[in-house]
């Protein structure tokens, strides 16, 4: 691996994904600098949430190596694997809340596991958590008593309750509705200004594309690789490619952020 | 052009052919194209255009076409594609803005190819094929049998975190729950191995021994395994179904990024829970099944309760209850291992969590009979 400055936190290194003998991605060579929002954007199928799973420790790579503050994060052993996944917050595209626990239950439960917290501390940790994400009050609330958009909120409040180093959203703002989305957005960007952890979104909702990402890595299901890795205003200021010009402007192209 | 082809008609549609100048066949469609309405085969259209010599483009016009759906674009882009394949060109101008736009979206992402692609299918490729998948789920079986081995040794050393209150959930589940059925089960299990000895014995006028052959057959033999096949289906599906679903719904990940082990949140104290209630439940079993012969020796073959109890204390010892909870405290772990495995290796979907529970109900009936037969073969060379 080639030397990397040292702000930079995340390194993904000639990473080839698959599954099976079907080539997923390959030739991902990015890195995220601290403390910045990194989106991951490309068309459905193209392997935006399989690259997330390899990142967070999900599935292993067919080929290359993501490394985390210079550490390799696959070719190690599982003790350090484990520690760095500690530092993760992970929110999924479901929500993927613990069905048979409350949401508090589920905000707590990484809080019981890995800090010295009293239960007062823990339940006062919880509420704020989930006051953060508009789910104040909805404490003692199953999984299957709320909507599937507030399935995601909580989701979200379970991914930072350990206050991690880096943040994974998975779609965060797709089925919610613009009120949330926004709040989610401010919430993503206090999260980046705030606690100084870095972010790396998939998605391909524009208008959070726009608002939040410091940097972008695009994905192209047809070549099978990143077609491109830079801010996506300057994308769409400059990029010439085609695609990335369509899918910046939602077929418009031509149209400029604002 | 040299020979005009004969137009078509259905019931409400009609489909005319005409000729132009440069050697193309425009297709003239009127009436009703809707699903419904039978409307013909593209395939013999096109067979009935590619009967035309020299024929280089087909055309489409709709002047008279009052009413269509997506039955009409079907034919349409079918008729474009046996077209494509001849490599003949396709004059779409003739047709409407809309119709257009709906054709050009069909076709504006290309069809992925894998879709079409046929495995094979040869003897040869499927015994591989089986072989090599057969040898992947034994070593991962394997691989979550060492697994589950290296967090019970971390438990007893108390190097894991353990839910107790899981732990208490999942014993009143299988246990408690449990017993009416058992209840049943092991009291009609009891009255047919009466029944069964009553008609043979009685010819020989040794029917008492009916206390005799129900209370070895119950503890030794029937009771252990009539429980295993009842929390097979009862407890061995729950727990494929709850991980399965768990799994499907990227619980069981959420859990890996949380650095919590899914065996020690998921499978041990579902695991526990029946390894430690299946012997409470075989010596209920045991009592029960000793009871439902004790009514037939009573009412069918008029012994007297005492007479009756009293014959079966002297038949049975205690390693004959003892062979029956060793066999059962293993048929709980096979059924717990098969449960939670095929939840754990559930696919992502509501289909894949009704296999996972089918394929863990047949193999922990399986693997309980196997490990049956295989202990009464050490027990026989033992003499026990």
């Amino acid at each position: 691996m080639i030397e990397r400055p040292p702000d930079d936190h995340i390194v993904v290194d000639n990473l080839e994904m698959k599954y099976g003998n079907n080539v997923v991605q390959s030739n991902l060579n990015f890195a995220i600098k601290k403390a910045e929002v990194f989106v991951i954007m490309g068309d459905s199928g193209c392997g935006k949430s399989t690259l997330m799973r390899h990142m967070v420790g999900l599935k292993k790579p067919a080929k290359g190596e993501i490394y985390y503050n210079n550490q390799p994060f696959w070719h190690t052993d599982i003790d350090k694997q484990e520690n760095m996944i500690r530092n993760f917050g992970v929110m999924y595209q479901s929500g993927a809340l613990w069905s048979s626990m409350t949401l508090a239950d589920n905000v707590a439960l990484a809080l019981r596991q890995y800090t010295s917290f009293n239960e007062e501390q823990i339940m006062d940790a919880v509420s704020f958590k989930l006051s953060l994400v508009g789910l104040a009050g909805y404490e003692n609330y199953y999984p299957s008593e709320i909507s599937g958009g507030m399935c995601k909120r909580a989701g979200i409040a379970r991914a930072i309750a350990l206050d991690p180093d880096i943040i994974f959203f998975d779609e965060p703002s797709a089925g919610l509705d613009p009120i949330s989305s926004k709040r989610l957005d401010d919430l993503i960007l206090g999260l980046r200004d705030g606690l100084g952890a870095t972010i790396v979104v998939v998605t391909h909702e524009l208008e959070s594309i726009f608002s939040i990402a410091d940097n972008s890595v695009f994905l192209d299901a047809t070549t099978k690789t990143m077609i491109a890795n830079a801010p996506p205003k300057e994308l769409l200021a400059h990029s010439t490619n085609p695609k990335i010009q369509e899918f910046l402007s939602r077929g418009k192209i031509g149209v400029q952020p604002q | 052009m040299t020979n005009q082809l004969e137009g078509m008609q259905g019931d409400n549609w009609q489909l005319d052919f005409e000729s132009s100048n440069d050697a193309a066949i425009i297709l003239n469609f009127a009436g009703d194209w809707s699903t419904n309405n039978n409307l013909p085969s593209p395939k013999v259209i096109f067979e009935k255009l590619a009967s035309t010599p020299n024929m280089t483009a087909i055309g489409y016009t709709i002047p008279n076409l009052t009413k269509w759906d997506s039955g009409f674009l079907t034919f349409i882009s079918n008729l474009d594609k046996l077209a494509k394949a001849q490599s003949i060109a396709i004059q779409a101008d003739g047709l409407s803005k809309n119709i257009r736009t709906l054709l050009d979206l069909s076709t504006a992402v290309p069809e992925k190819k894998s879709q079409t692609e046929k495995k094979p299918t040869s003897l040869l490729y499927l015994i591989g094929h089986h072989t090599i998948e057969t040898v992947k789920a034994t070593s991962s079986m394997i691989e979550f049998i060492g697994a589950l081995t290296i967090n019970f040794m971390n438990l007893l050393r108390g190097k894991s975190k353990f839910l107790w209150s899981d732990l208490f959930y999942f014993i009143q589940d299988c246990g408690i729950n449990a017993l009416p059925i058992v209840l049943i089960i092991c009291f009609l299990i009891g009255l047919i191995l009466a029944f069964i000895g009553a008609v043979q014995l009685q010819a020989f006028g040794a029917g008492i021994y009916v206390a005799n052959l129900v209370a070895i057959g119950v503890t030794r033999e029937m009771s252990p395994l009539m429980i295993a096949i009842i929390l097979s289906g009862r407890t061995g599906a729950s727990y494929a179904a709850q991980i399965g679903s768990m799994q499907a719904n990227e619980e069981i990940d959420a859990l890996r990024t949380t650095v919590i082990s899914p065996i020690d949140f998921l499978v041990m104290p579902r695991m526990i829970a029946l390894i430690l209630m299946i012997p409470l439940l075989c010596i209920y079993g045991d009592f029960i099944g000793m009871a439902g012969g004790m009514m037939i020796g009573v009412s069918v073959l008029h012994l007297s309760v005492t007479e009756y109890i009293q014959q079966t204390m002297s038949a049975i010892t205690m390693v004959d209850i003892m062979i029956g909870v060793v066999k059962s405290v293993f048929f709980g772990l096979l059924i717990a291992i098969a449960g939670c495995y095929q939840g754990l290796h559930c696919g992502r979907s509501a289909d894949a969590v009704g296999s996972a529970t089918t394929t863990a109900v047949v193999s922990a009936i399986l693997f309980v009979i196997i490990s049956d037969a295989m202990f009464e073969i050490i027990i026989n060379i033992l003499n026990i």
